[in-house]
């Protein structure tokens, strides 16, 4: 804003004023635009807050009980990933043709270049800027010495508003041309970034260290290495079924998060379940430290520092519960198509079985709370013997503004949808999201010794 | 929990998402009437981009609003204005060198944000003093940007009472001020 009040102060200074009739234009949302947006924020919101929750008090849904499964380590993944790189701070990346990636660091005035890859097809930074502004709509651009030019757009950020650091990641795809210097420009010229070819290394595709499998999913450990007493691990995912997790990362937070919010007296019960699922590293006397993100860690992370202060001898072990997917979407073109009856008062039994992608559900019954209000009353039903395990499944309906979820003591799970309109005779059920766990444990032994 | 207009902040405070649910099914249309003003029709989709924001950070600096001053609709209408004019800002491309040319405080003093910090507190403490009309142009020049022409619409003065109140504002506060903080005020 023009003046150097910070958000919170201009916050508060907007107590101040009155905002008159004047200020409003005529045009209106419709109710469909209504509808969408609220629930595009209320989604937004509760994934942060899962998001969060690695840090909260964990959640008391089912544990599912699960078999484990026999250890596999082994060496080089194998030519299927032979050109998937998976670069620090970058994360991973198909590697077209002879990959750069910065050597170092580089930092100029408030803004640190974490890293930069670059091949043919695509340019990739990571910049951490220390500001109070907000620079994700910023313009990046990158130019070489023969004047090619390349605009990146910003595809994630991570803030720490309390210290104003943001780091951002930011990517141009299509032709690059080659080139022995670039030069990058950030905050309008305040931090200028001049790289020559002597900056950057070839990016060699990664060697798998270790892997870990339950045949559906693979947890890939791509580098090992310590500094003093923090043990810095780098991994991906990857599935059969070329799904991506959608659990962003693994980590309970920062060092300094988790050390702040300890502080702050709060009483976090750190469990790291099969719908949670966290990064944990034993020894061999039971002694544990969970997985932590690096200071700059962006939404997706691909790295877990452990705490080896915590841990007493060398043979590790690190484990995973589960990688947590999700399937279907509040959008009705990704969902369902079910007409229930509603009845004019009261409960009725429906027991209608359905299945989504070979996920299995039984809508028990629909109860009618009010003219605009339902209950449904369903369940969903896991083959104990599959290692996909749902554990949350939510149905709902484009004219539904809000709903509400619960377990009912009988075991089954009950949803309240309130729609704008008053419901009819029937009501139609269109949206599905499934969370379901692909269930290890995903166990990987580390051997302190032949850690650099 | 029932959530009506008496429960909402202390729900949001739980940070209960019924809350938020709430004040998004209240609000989200004078909100974006208040957006869409801003950015013009021709950026409808930015606008609706831009609620989506303004209730996020409502969700998360609610504690910023003051009962005691005004009431929670005009200061969420408010936060909106804020940041619609931020949009605004981005999508004019204006870029953030320029922006800084008209800081309120000389460029000099963000090298000692100590005495900053203490000057702005010094300012806020200041402004409560001040008569409120007055006080409500300087946040809509000075926190909203808005042109002299929309403060005077909106609070039904003439462009000399305006900029009377304003010169009168800045007057007070600089004399208030130790001589030594060298304050920019305005051009």
């Amino acid at each position: 804003m023009i003046s150097n009040f910070d958000e919170d102060e201009a916050l508060l200074l907007l107590n101040d004023i009155t905002i008159t009739d004047d200020e409003l234009s005529d045009f209106e949302l419709s109710d469909i635009e209504k509808d969408s947006m609220c629930k595009n924020i209320i989604n937004k919101v509760k994934t942060k807050k899962s998001n969060k929750k690695k840090l909260a008090l964990a959640a008391s849904l089912a544990l599912i009980l699960c078999a484990s499964i026999p250890l596999s380590n082994r060496d080089a993944f194998g030519s299927m990933i032979s050109r998937l790189v998976n670069i620090p701070d970058v994360g991973n990346v198909m590697v077209v043709n002879n990959g750069l990636s910065l050597k170092k660091s580089e930092i100029q005035n408030d803004v640190t270049l974490n890293t930069m890859y670059i091949d043919n097809k695509k340019i990739i930074i990571t910049l951490t800027i220390k500001s109070p502004h907000n620079y994700y709509y910023s313009n990046y651009f990158i130019k070489d010495e023969h004047g090619n030019t390349y605009k990146l757009d910003v595809v994630d950020s991570s803030a720490q508003s309390d210290i104003n650091i943001t780091t951002y990641k930011a990517e141009y795809d299509g032709d690059v041309k080659s080139a022995n210097k670039y030069f990058l420009s950030v905050m309008g010229n305040k931090a200028e970034f001049s790289l020559t070819s002597s900056d950057f290394t070839n990016v060699e595709a990664n060697h798998t260290f270790y892997s870990a499998t339950n045949g559906i999913t693979t947890l890939n450990v791509t580098s090992v290495s310590r500094d003093k007493d923090i043990l810095k691990v780098a991994y991906y995912v990857n599935d059969i079924n070329k799904n991506s997790s959608t659990i962003p990362s693994f980590n309970i937070g920062t060092f300094k998060e988790v050390e702040y919010a300890e502080k702050k007296g709060y009483k976090y019960l750190y469990n790291s379940t099969v719908d949670n699922p966290i990064f944990k590293l034993y020894d061999e006397s039971g002694n544990s430290d969970f997985g932590h993100s690096s200071q700059s860690h962006l939404t997706f992370e691909n790295e877990s520092l452990f705490n080896l202060k915590k841990l007493k001898g060398k043979k590790l072990k690190l484990t995973l519960p589960s990688v947590v997917y999700t399937i279907g979407y509040f959008t009705p073109s990704n969902g369902i198509n079910i007409d229930l009856p509603v009845p004019e008062s009261g409960k009725l039994l429906l027991n209608k079985a359905g299945d989504y992608n070979g996920f299995k559900y039984k809508i028990i019954g629909i109860e009618r709370l009010s003219k605009n209000t339902i209950a449904l009353d369903y369940n969903f039903i896991n083959d104990p013997s599959s290692k996909l395990q749902i554990f949350d499944m939510r149905f709902n309906s484009a004219t539904v503004c809000s709903s509400d979820i619960e377990t009912d003591p009988s075991g089954y799970l009950r949803s309240e949808l309130t729609s704008r309109t008053p419901i009819g005779t029937t009501f139609n059920l269109n949206e599905i999201l499934i969370s379901y766990a692909s269930v290890g444990p995903f166990e990987i032994n580390i051997d302190l010794d032949k850690v650099k | 929990m029932l959530i009506n207009e008496d429960t909402f902040l202390l729900e949001l405070n739980k940070k209960n998402t019924k809350a938020l649910e709430y004040i998004v099914n209240t609000y989200s249309n004078l909100v974006f009437k208040l957006v869409i003003n801003v950015l013009g029709k021709e950026n409808y989709e930015s606008a609706k981009e831009c609620v989506n924001d303004i209730y996020l950070l409502v969700w998360n600096k609610h504690h910023l609003y003051n009962p005691q001053k005004s009431s929670f609709k005009n200061w969420l209408l408010a936060v909106s204005k804020y940041k619609a004019i931020d949009y605004k800002r981005i999508l004019d491309k204006q870029d953030t060198l320029q922006l800084e040319d008209e800081l309120l405080f000389s460029k000099d003093d963000l090298e000692n944000e100590y005495i900053l910090k203490e000057k702005k507190k010094e300012l806020l403490k200041l402004l409560d003093s001040e008569n409120e009309v007055d006080k409500e142009i300087f946040i809509r020049k000075y926190i909203l940007d808005e042109h002299m022409d929309d403060i005077c619409s909106s609070l039904n003065l003439s462009k000399g009472a305006v900029y009377n109140r304003l010169w009168r504002t800045k007057n007070s506060v600089t004399k208030k001020f130790d001589n030594s903080y060298n304050l920019e005020v305005v051009k």
